[in-house]
């Protein structure tokens, strides 16, 4: 098999992960599959030392994630890495409220648009705590921001997407 | 955390992936075969060896008018804007003129000692620079794509 055929195979093998990840993080589909080129771009000019690792995955990941959070900050007028509320943790508390009847999560195509929808600066750290696994304080470091920061804004994320299902829009 | 944020965690890992555009993979590889095209790594390589003549001809160009410049201007600094302010006089015109003292500010200042050594290293450093970047900026695994190994 040729080097080039390699690459294919690679891109083909990871595209769907790669386009998933820009998609959700930017919650965009154009530029997702701007960023995800990039990503494959980047690849290429280290394909060598890449192809053989069992990390190609997570270091693909990591790349598209970085390229992202790039675009957003640079390309973005609307990008605000930071929710407007004050820097203390007892906010997530006062915006908890009384317990509300939950919908139901199970609408996939339904969450995901509903994600899609959410302001960047609640998105991004949800998508990153929930797909990426990362914690608060990785997040946090990601990001430049606090980690009160942080947890207020993946809080505020998640009523956000609680409301959107309720609507069911 | 609630039992529905609990529930909405854990939704959201099961989410399945979004599939990726058709057109992603040829327009990945389209974009390399863009950039692979134009590459200096990518020209033949009696093209290579001869910009590489061609760049050392005129570093070493550049570094002999360099430096005999600088010696000649050191040598006799008010000759050079003398005589151009004189021709540009004879013609009678103002703004050739003005033209004529500027060119003289800027030979004046060529003059001195330091200016034309700091220049040519500047010159010849960028050069190098421009150089070693595409060198180490070339895939490695580049050539093998290209011939299809």
């Amino acid at each position: 098999m040729t080097a080039a055929a390699d690459f294919e195979d690679f891109i083909s093998d990871y595209q769907d992960m790669v386009y998933t990840l820009a998609a959700r993080l930017l919650g965009d589909r154009a530029e997702a599959q701007d960023m995800a080129q990039d990503a494959f771009l980047k690849a290429y000019q280290n394909f060598e030392s890449i192809k053989d690792s069992p990390t190609k995955g997570g270091w693909l990941k990591a790349v598209t994630t970085n390229l992202c959070l790039n675009h957003l900050s640079r390309h973005r007028a609307r990008w605000k890495l930071f929710s407007e509320i004050a820097e203390d943790d007892g906010a997530i508390e006062a915006l908890a409220g009384p317990e509300k009847s939950a919908p139901d999560p199970e609408d996939a195509g339904l969450l995901e648009r509903a994600l899609q929808a959410l302001p960047d600066h609640q998105r991004v750290p949800l998508v990153l705590f929930h797909f990426e696994d990362l914690s608060y304080e990785e997040i946090a470091a990601k990001l430049g921001a606090t980690l009160a920061k942080v947890k207020t804004d993946i809080f505020r994320g998640r009523e956000a997407l609680r409301k959107i299902l309720e609507t069911g829009t | 955390m609630s039992d529905w944020e609990r529930k909405l965690g854990d939704r959201l890992k099961r989410l399945p992936p979004l599939k990726a555009p058709a057109s992603l993979l040829p327009m990945v590889m389209e974009r390399i075969e863009a950039r692979t095209r134009w590459a200096w790594w990518a020209w033949p390589a009696a093209a290579r060896a001869a910009s590489l003549a061609g760049l050392a001809g005129a570093a070493g160009a550049v570094a002999f008018a360099a430096s005999r410049l600088a010696s000649w201007l050191q040598a006799a600094p008010s000759a050079v804007p003398a005589r151009a302010l004189g021709m540009l006089a004879s013609a009678h015109n103002g703004a050739a003129a003005a033209l004529g003292r500027a060119l003289w500010v800027v030979l004046s200042s060529l003059g001195q000692p330091l200016l034309v050594p700091v220049l040519l290293t500047y010159l010849l450093c960028a050069g190098g620079a421009v150089f070693f970047w595409q060198l180490a900026s070339r895939p490695r695994g580049l050539r093998h794509i290209e011939e299809g190994v």
